[in-house]
C-alpha cells in the first residue's frame, strides 16, 4: 500500500505542478502584477527545480504543513481539515442510511432471485446506478424538498459550522451522494447471495432438515455478506468522486468544492493538497477492506 | 490400413443438453428488455446523426414571447428561460454527448486492453510495476482524476475526451488483465508455447479471441460511465459554454428556475437518464449473452 | 443375506422429464433392504446423480416426476412409512437429516467454510429431540470417533479448510450418521480423493456397513469400487436401469450387453490385456433429446437384432433369483460375453532398440523463492516447496514410461519441466544427441516438433474459438515447416483419419465435440510434426470408462505404427499397468521405484508401491486384496531421511528417519529406493489372490 501511495504522490505532483513554464503566471492569470508574481514565487519556492519542490512538498505535508493557497489567502491545512470533516460526516450520514438498506434489498433480491421482488429491485438499482449525481440531486430535491417539503433544498452553512448541528440540511446531499452506492452495494450483495445459495454447503444445510430461515440466515448470509464488507469500504472512492457534483449542487462546504475551486482558479497548491488527501482516504479505505476481509474469513485468518 | 477407423462415430455426440430450463429468450438470445434498450439507444444515435433533419427548431432559436412555457403542441417539451425549444436542444445535444463519450470510452478500451494484455501475460516485475501504477491512478476517484487532467489540459471538448480516456484506461486494464490471467496457463496456450509460437501470436490469436466478450461488455459499461462523466463536466460548466445545447449545462442553468419551470430541468435529466439506463441495460444483456450464458452451457 | 431383511425403501416406476423434453430417468424400479448396500454404477449422463437427488427429495423443480418412492419406518416397519414423491415441504424436512442422509462428492464444498466442524456436526445431532444440550457435543465426539478421525476434540474446533480431503469426507459422513438415518446415500464420495485416501474411506464404509443398520445407496462410476462395497448392483444407461442383481453374479456373468461391455473395457492391474488392447464399446450415448424408439443401446450393441430397434426391452428376470436384465438376448450375452476386437493389429512389443530417445538427469524443481506475508502482518502465505528432487530416467524408442503417484508427488511438475513449460531448478535433458534448453522459448524448431504434449482437460486443450481444421492446420504448419500447402492439407486429413475422425470434423468447433473426440484431436495435433516423444498428462482421467479404453487403444496403436515414445502420467494404476513398458513411482518428488512394468507391479515392492497397489480395488468381487494402509497424511514438506518414513508401514525406525535410502537395483533394470534389502522385499506375499482367467 505504501508503495502505491508513494506513486500516487508522484502522479499528483507530476500532473499538477511539473509542467507550466511559469507556474505563478499560470496561477494568477494574465493580469497579475509583477510584484504579486514575485511574492507568490517566493512563497511557493518556485525558483527551485521540480524535484526539490516535490521533496519539500512531501516533507512539509508529513509535518502537517499543507502549503499556501492564494485563493484562500492563507495556509491550506486548517481549512482543508474542516472541509474534510464536513465531507466525511456527510458521507457517514449517507452510509448509515444507505448501507443497511442496501444490504436488506440485496439479500431480498438474492433470496428471491428471478421473482418479482428481485426484478423490481434489480431494475431500480440499475437505474439508480446509471444516474449521474446531479440527476439524482434534481430528482431527490424535487420529491423531498419541492413537493413534500420535508427538507431544505440547500445546504449552505457558515464555513466553520459543525455539520451535526444542521442534520436536516445534510440529508439531501448525503442521500444523493450515496444513492448510487446503495444501488451498487445492493447489486453486489445480490450477486453474492445468489452465488452462495447455489453452493453445495447450502444444500447440505437444507438436507439436514434445518428450517429455511436458519439455512438462509445462519449458513448462507454468513458467507454471502463477507464480500459485502469489502465492497462497502471500497465504495469510499466512489463517494469521494460523487461529492464533487453533490457539494456543488447543494452548496455544501466540503472538500470537493474546495477542489473545484482549485481547478477553477488554477490554484496548484490547493489542488495538490486536496487531491492528496482524498487519495489517502481512498487508499486507506481500500486497505481497511482487505484487512477486514482477512480477519473475518477463517480461511485466510487461519491458514 | 489406417488406425482404428471403425471407431469413427458417424454423427458424433453433440454437446450435452443443459439441464436447467432457460429463461425466456428471443432474438439470438437477448431478452425483451435488452431489445427495448437497444431501440432506445438506436433512437439516440439517430438523433446524433440526423439532428438537423429531425429537430423541429434550430437549437439556439429564441422565441422571446414564449419563454418558460410548459409542454404544448408547438413545443413538445416546453421552452427554457430564453424561449428555446427544449426538444430541439435535447436532440442537438445528443451528438456532443455521444461523440465525446464513445470516443473517450474507445480510447480507454484500446489503451486498457493493450496494457492489460501485456501486463497480464508478461507477469513478473513488469506486471508488478504496471499494476502499482494502475493502482495509483485508481486511488483517485475517476471524476477527480479527470478534473485534475482537465485543469492541466485546459477545459475543451478534446481535453475532456483525452481526460476520460486516460482515466478509464486503468479500469479496463484491470479487467483485461484478470481475463488474461485466467487464461494464460490454460492447456491450449501451453500447447501453443510448445509449438514455439511467438508471444504476439499467442496474445492475439490464442488469448484475445477468448477474452473479447468481457472486453465488449466493459466497453459498453465504460461508454455509459463516460456519458455520466461528460454530462457531469457539462453540469460543472467545464469544456462547454452557452449557448451550446449540452445536456449537463442545461441542467445547471435550469437549477435557478426549478420552482417555476421544472420541465427545464426534467427534460435534460430524463434524456441523460434514458440514454445511460438504456446503455446499462444493453451492457447487462451483453454480459448475460456473451459471458454468463456460454459459461453455463458446459455443465454436465 | 439381504432378502431376509425387510424392505427399507421401495422405488417404483420412477421417471423424470425436463420441460425441454429431456428424459433423465426412465421407469426405474428397485428395492433397498434394511442393512443392504446397493451400488448404482454408470457413466456420465446415465442419470445416477439425478436418481440420488430425486431419492432425497431434492430434485430440481419444474419438471415431470412420476412414480413412487416409499420410505418405510425404522427397520422396514410399516409405521412411519412415507411417500416421498409429492410430499409437502414440512414432511420432507422431517425426513431430511433424520431418516435420510447424504454424502456428496466434494467434501470441502459440502462443508460451510465459516463454521467449525464441531458446530456443523452439532447441528445435525440436534435434529434428535431427545438429547440434552450438553449431550450434543458428546454425541458429536462419539461420531467423530466412529468415523475414525484422529484427535476428535481438536478436530471439532477446526475449520474445514484446515483438514485434509480424507478427513473432511469423514466429517461429512459423521454428520450424515448423526441422527441415525434409515437410508444413507453416498454419491461419488471418493471421486477426487487420492487412491490411498479413497481406500481408507472405503474401509470405513465397510466397517460402517457392519455397525449401522441403514440401507446404503452407493453411487459411483468406478466398477472396481462397487465390486468391493456393494451387495447388489444396478447398472444405469441413458436414464434406465439395464441390469440389477447380486454383485458376484453380475461380475461373473453379466446379462445386459452394456454391463458386459463396461466390464470388458476396464484395464486390469493384475494382468496384461491380450495384444495390449482393451475391448471397447463403439459409438456414444444417444443424445438425451433425440432418443430412438427401440432399445437405447442398440446402436452400439454387438448383439443387436432387427427386433431390438422396434421394441423397448423391459427388465426381466434371468438366471439366478433377483438378477434382472433389460435385453431381448440376455441369455446369449450371459453365455458369450463381450466380443473381442475383430480387427487384427500390429502388436506392440515395446522398444525396438536400446538407444534412448530421451534422457533426464538429476531434474529438480523448487517453487517459491521466499516466504511472503499477507498484508505485512498475518499468516505466511507462500513457502519454498521442493516439488521434484533429483529425478533421472531414460526413455527408449517406441517405449512407454508410466509415471505414477498421488497428488503432490510432483509428476505434473516433472512433465512440465521436461516440456520446458517450467524451468527446472537443476538437471539436464538430452533428446537423442541434442541437449534440450531448459525453457521451451529457447528450444529450436528442430527440437520442438520432436517433443509434444497431450493434456488432461479435454475442454481446455483446444482453443474454443478455432475450428478443428484451423487447429490442425496451424499445428502442421508450425511443426512441419518444410511442407507445402498441399502436403499440409493431406497431412491434416491423414492425422484426423489416424485418430478415427472423419473429414466432417474439420469445420466443427471444440464445443460440438465430446470429451473423447477432443482428446483425439489433441493427440492428432501432437503428432503433427512426427514427434519422437509425446508427453501424456493424465490424458484419460477426465474421460468416461468406455472412452478411456478407446483412447488407450489409440495411443497403443499409434505407438505400434509410428514408434513414438510416451511419458504417461496417471494416478490410475490400472491404466499405467496396461499401457506402460516401464514404470516410475514418485512420492513427494522423489523416485521410490522404477523398472519394467511386471517387475514393479510384482514383488519386490517398495513399501509405497505396495500400499498403492493394495489400495486399488479389484474389479472382481471374488478377489480380496491384502490390506496395507498408510497412516497419517501427506506431509507439507519433505521429511529428512527417507521421504516416506512418516507413513511407511515397514519403517525401520531411526535408520529411515536419519538417512536417505540407497538405490538398489536388480539385474532386470528394476530399482528400489529403500533401506530394506531386496531379498526381504522379494519374499513378501503377493497382494491379491488371483481371480479366474480372463
Amino acid at each position: 500500500m505504501f508503495l502505491t501511495l508513494f506513486l500516487v504522490t508522484i502522479a499528483i505532483f507530476g500532473i499538477v505542478a511539473a509542467m507550466p513554464a511559469d507556474v505563478a503566471q499560470y496561477m494568477l492569470g494574465q493580469h497579475a502584477t509583477p510584484e504579486a508574481l514575485a511574492v507568490l514565487r517566493e512563497r511557493l519556492g518556485l525558483d527551485q527545480p521540480a524535484h526539490i519542490r516535490y521533496v519539500r512538498w512531501l516533507t512539509g505535508t508529513l509535518r502537517g504543513d499543507l502549503g499556501y493557497s492564494p485563493y484562500l489567502g492563507g495556509d491550506i491545512a486548517a481549512v482543508l481539515m474542516t472541509r474534510i470533516r464536513n465531507s466525511l460526516f456527510m458521507g457517514a450520514v449517507g452510509f448509515v442510511i444507505c448501507v443497511p438498506l442496501a444490504i436488506v434489498l440485496g439479500v431480498l433480491a438474492g433470496v428471491f432471485a428471478g421473482r418479482l421482488v428481485d426484478r423490481v429491485i434489480s431494475i431500480t438499482s440499475l437505474a439508480a446506478l446509471s444516474l449521474p449525481e446531479f440527476v439524482s440531486a434534481v430528482a431527490l430535491t424535487l420529491i423531498l424538498s419541492t413537493w413534500l417539503g420535508w427538507l431544505p433544498p440547500s445546504s449552505l452553512m457558515e464555513a466553520d459550522a459543525a455539520p451535526w448541528e444542521h442534520l436536516d440540511r445534510l440529508i439531501l446531499p448525503a442521500l444523493t451522494a450515496t444513492l448510487a452506492i446503495l444501488a451498487y452495494i445492493a447489486r453486489m450483495t445480490r450477486g453474492s447471495v445468489i452465488d452462495v445459495m447455489n453452493q453445495p454447503y447450502v444444500r447440505t444445510a437444507r438436507l439436514k432438515g434445518l428450517p429455511r430461515r436458519v439455512v438462509i440466515f445462519k449458513h448462507a448470509l454468513r458467507n454471502a455478506l463477507l464480500p459485502t464488507i469489502t465492497v462497502v469500504f471500497n465504495s469510499m472512492g466512489w463517494l469521494m468522486g460523487g461529492l464533487v457534483i453533490v457539494e456543488t449542487f447543494f452548496a455544501y462546504p466540503g472538500v470537493a468544492r474546495l477542489l473545484l475551486a482549485g481547478v477553477e482558479r488554477n490554484d496548484l497548491p490547493l489542488l495538490q493538497a486536496t487531491t492528496l488527501l482524498i487519495a489517502v482516504i481512498t487508499l486507506l479505505a481500500n486497505f481497511m477492506a482487505d484487512v477486514a476481509y482477512a480477519l473475518l474469513n477463517p480461511r485466510i485468518r487461519l491458514s | 490400413m489406417s488406425v482404428v477407423q471403425h471407431l469413427a462415430a458417424p454423427g458424433g455426440a453433440t454437446a450435452r443438453a443443459s439441464a436447467e430450463p432457460s429463461p425466456r429468450r428471443r432474438l439470438s438470445g437477448l431478452s425483451g428488455l435488452t431489445i427495448a434498450a437497444l431501440l432506445v439507444v438506436a433512437m439516440f444515435v439517430a438523433f446524433a446523426l440526423l439532428a438537423e433533419v429531425i429537430a423541429p427548431y434550430p437549437p439556439n432559436q429564441v422565441h422571446i414571447t414564449e419563454r418558460m412555457q410548459p409542454p404544448s403542441a408547438r413545443f413538445w417539451l416546453g421552452t427554457d428561460n430564453m424561449g428555446r425549444d427544449l426538444l430541439s436542444r435535447v436532440i442537438h445535444g445528443t451528438r456532443g454527448v455521444l461523440v465525446t463519450s464513445v470516443v473517450a470510452a474507445m480510447l480507454g478500451v484500446v489503451g486498457g486492453t493493450l496494457v492489460g494484455l501485456i501486463s497480464g501475460y508478461a507477469g513478473g516485475w513488469l506486471d508488478e510495476i504496471i499494476m502499482r501504477l494502475v493502482d495509483a491512478l485508481l486511488a483517485l476517484p475517476s471524476i477527480l482524476l479527470a478534473l485534475l487532467l482537465l485543469a492541466r489540459l485546459g477545459a475543451s471538448r478534446l481535453s475532456i475526451v483525452l481526460g476520460i480516456g486516460i482515466v478509464y484506461t486503468p479500469t479496463v486494464a484491470r479487467v483485461v488483465r484478470s481475463a488474461v490471467l485466467a487464461i494464460r496457463n490454460v492447456e491450449f496456450v501451453q500447447a501453443a508455447r510448445l509449438r514455439g509460437e511467438s508471444t504476439a501470436y499467442i496474445l492475439f490469436r490464442e488469448i484475445l479471441p477468448n477474452i473479447w466478450s468481457p472486453i465488449v461488455v466493459e466497453a459498453s459499461v465504460r461508454t455509459s460511465y463516460a456519458i455520466l462523466l461528460t454530462a457531469s463536466f457539462g453540469f460543472l460548466g467545464l469544456g462547454v459554454q452557452e449557448p451550446e445545447p449540452d445536456w449537463g449545462l442545461m441542467v445547471s442553468r435550469a437549477r435557478d428556475y426549478i420552482q417555476v419551470a421544472p420541465w427545464m430541468a426534467i427534460v435534460p435529466v430524463v434524456a441523460i437518464s434514458l440514454l445511460v439506463i438504456a446503455i446499462s441495460l444493453v451492457s447487462d444483456g451483453l454480459r448475460e449473452r456473451l459471458v454468463d450464458l456460454p459459461a453455463h452451457t458446459h455443465t454436465d | 443375506m439381504n432378502h431376509t431383511q425387510p424392505v427399507q425403501v421401495q422405488i417404483r416406476h420412477l421417471s423424470l422429464r425436463y420441460p425441454g423434453g429431456v428424459q433423465a430417468l426412465r421407469d426405474v424400479s428397485f428395492d433397498i433392504h434394511v442393512g443392504e448396500t446397493i451400488g448404482i454404477v454408470g457413466e456420465s449422463g446415465c442419470g445416477k446423480s439425478t436418481l440420488a437427488s430425486v431419492l432425497v427429495g431434492d430434485a430440481p423443480a419444474a419438471q415431470e416426476l412420476t412414480g413412487s418412492i416409499v420410505l418405510r419406518g425404522s427397520d422396514g416397519a410399516d409405521e412411519g412409512a412415507i411417500e416421498m414423491l409429492g410430499a409437502s415441504r414440512e414432511a420432507l424436512r422431517e425426513v431430511w437429516g433424520r431418516r435420510v442422509a447424504t454424502v456428496y462428492q466434494d467434501p470441502q464444498a459440502t462443508l460451510n467454510p465459516s463454521y467449525t466442524i464441531g458446530d456443523q456436526i452439532d447441528e445435525a445431532v440436534m435434529r434428535r429431540p431427545d438429547l440434552a444440550p450438553d449431550g450434543v457435543r458428546q454425541r458429536t465426539l462419539e461420531l467423530l470417533r466412529q468415523v475414525r478421525i484422529p484427535a476428535p476434540e481438536a478436530t471439532a474446533t477446526r475449520y474445514p479448510h484446515q483438514l485434509s480431503g480424507g478427513q473432511q469426507q469423514r466429517a461429512v459422513i459423521a454428520m450424515a450418521l448423526a441422527a441415525n438415518p434409515d437410508l444413507l446415500i453416498l454419491d461419488e464420495p471418493t471421486t477426487g480423493l487420492d487412491v490411498t485416501t479413497e481406500a481408507r474411506i472405503l474401509d470405513l464404509v465397510q466397517e460402517l456397513q457392519q455397525e449401522v443398520n441403514a440401507g446404503i445407496l452407493f453411487i459411483t462410476h468406478n466398477l472396481a469400487v462397487i465390486a468391493q462395497i456393494a451387495d447388489r448392483i444396478g447398472v444405469m444407461y441413458a436414464g434406465e436401469l439395464v441390469e440389477m442383481g447380486a454383485v458376484g453374479e453380475i461380475f461373473a456373468a453379466p446379462a445386459a450387453p452394456y454391463t458386459a461391455g463396461l466390464l470388458a473395457c476396464i484395464p486390469r492391474i493384475d494382468r496384461q490385456s491380450a495384444n495390449r488392447r482393451l475391448r471397447t464399446i463403439p459409438g456414444s450415448v444417444p443424445s438425451p433429446s433425440a432418443q430412438p424408439i427401440g432399445c437405447l443401446f442398440a446402436e452400439r450393441c454387438p448383439f443387436v437384432e432387427p427386433r431390438c430397434r422396434q421394441e423397448r426391452p423391459s427388465l426381466r428376470p434371468i438366471g439366478e433369483e433377483g438378477h434382472l436384465a433389460r435385453c431381448l438376448r440376455a441369455e446369449q450375452v450371459c453365455e458369450e460375453g463381450w466380443p473381442l476386437d475383430r480387427l487384427a493389429r500390429q502388436s506392440n512389443n515395446g522398444p525396438s532398440d536400446d538407444r534412448p530417445v530421451l534422457q533426464g538427469r538429476g531434474l529438480s524443481k523448487a517453487f517459491g523463492r521466499r516466504a511472503r506475508k499477507h498484508i505485512f502482518f498475518g499468516p505466511v502465505v507462500r513457502r519454498p516447496v521442493s516439488a521434484v528432487e533429483d529425478v533421472s530416467f531414460t526413455l527408449a524408442k517406441g517405449e512407454t514410461l508410466g509415471i505414477v503417484g498421488e497428488s503432490g508427488c510432483g509428476k505434473s511438475t516433472l512433465l512440465n519441466c521436461i516440456a520446458g513449460l517450467v524451468r527446472p531448478s537443476a538437471g539436464e535433458l538430452v533428446m537423442g544427441d541434442d541437449a534440450l534448453a531448459p525453457v521451451v522459448r529457447k528450444r529450436s524448431q528442430q527440437i520442438l516438433h520432436r517433443l509434444q504434449m497431450v493434456f488432461q482437460n479435454p475442454d481446455l486443450s483446444l482453443n474454443p474459438r478455432h475450428t478443428v481444421g484451423a487447429i490442425m492446420r496451424r499445428a502442421v504448419k508450425v511443426l512441419d515447416r518444410d511442407s507445402t500447402p498441399a502436403e499440409r492439407r493431406q497431412r491434416v486429413a491423414d492425422l484426423l483419419g489416424r485418430v478415427g475422425l472423419g473429414e466432417h470434423y474439420l469445420a466443427r468447433r471444440p464445443a460440438e465435440l465430446s470429451g473423447g473426440e477432443k482428446q483425439r484431436v489433441a493427440v492428432a495435433r501432437a503428432l503433427a510434426g512426427y514427434p519422437d516423444v509425446v508427453l501424456a498428462d493424465e490424458v484419460t482421467s477426465a474421460l468416461d470408462v468406455s472412452v478411456r479404453a478407446e483412447i488407450l487403444n489409440l495411443l497403443n496403436d499409434l505407438q505400434a505404427d509410428e514408434e513414438v515414445s510416451y511419458l504417461f502420467i496417471s494416478h490410475d494404476m490400472s491404466a499405467i499397468r496396461h499401457i506402460s513398458h516401464r514404470v516410475m513411482v514418485l512420492y513427494l518428488g522423489m523416485i521410490m521405484e522404477m523398472g519394467p512394468v511386471e517387475q514393479v507391479f510384482g514383488p519386490p515392492y517398495h513399501p509405497y508401491t505396495e500400499a498403492l497397489m493394495s489400495a486399488i480395488p479389484a474389479p472382481d468381487p471374488t478377489i480380496k486384496t491384502r490390506r496395507i494402509r498408510l497412516s497419517g497424511e501427506l506431509p507439507a514438506t519433505r521429511p529428512k531421511g527417507c521421504p516416506f518414513h512418516t507413513r511407511c508401514p515397514r519403517s525401520l525406525g531411526a535408520l529411515c528417519q536419519r538417512e536417505l535410502p540407497p538405490w538398489r537395483e536388480t539385474d532386470g533394470g528394476h530399482g528400489i529406493f529403500c533401506h530394506i534389502p531386496l531379498n526381504e522385499l522379494a519374499a513378501l506375499e503377493p497382494l491379491t489372490m488371483p481371480g479366474p482367467p480372463a
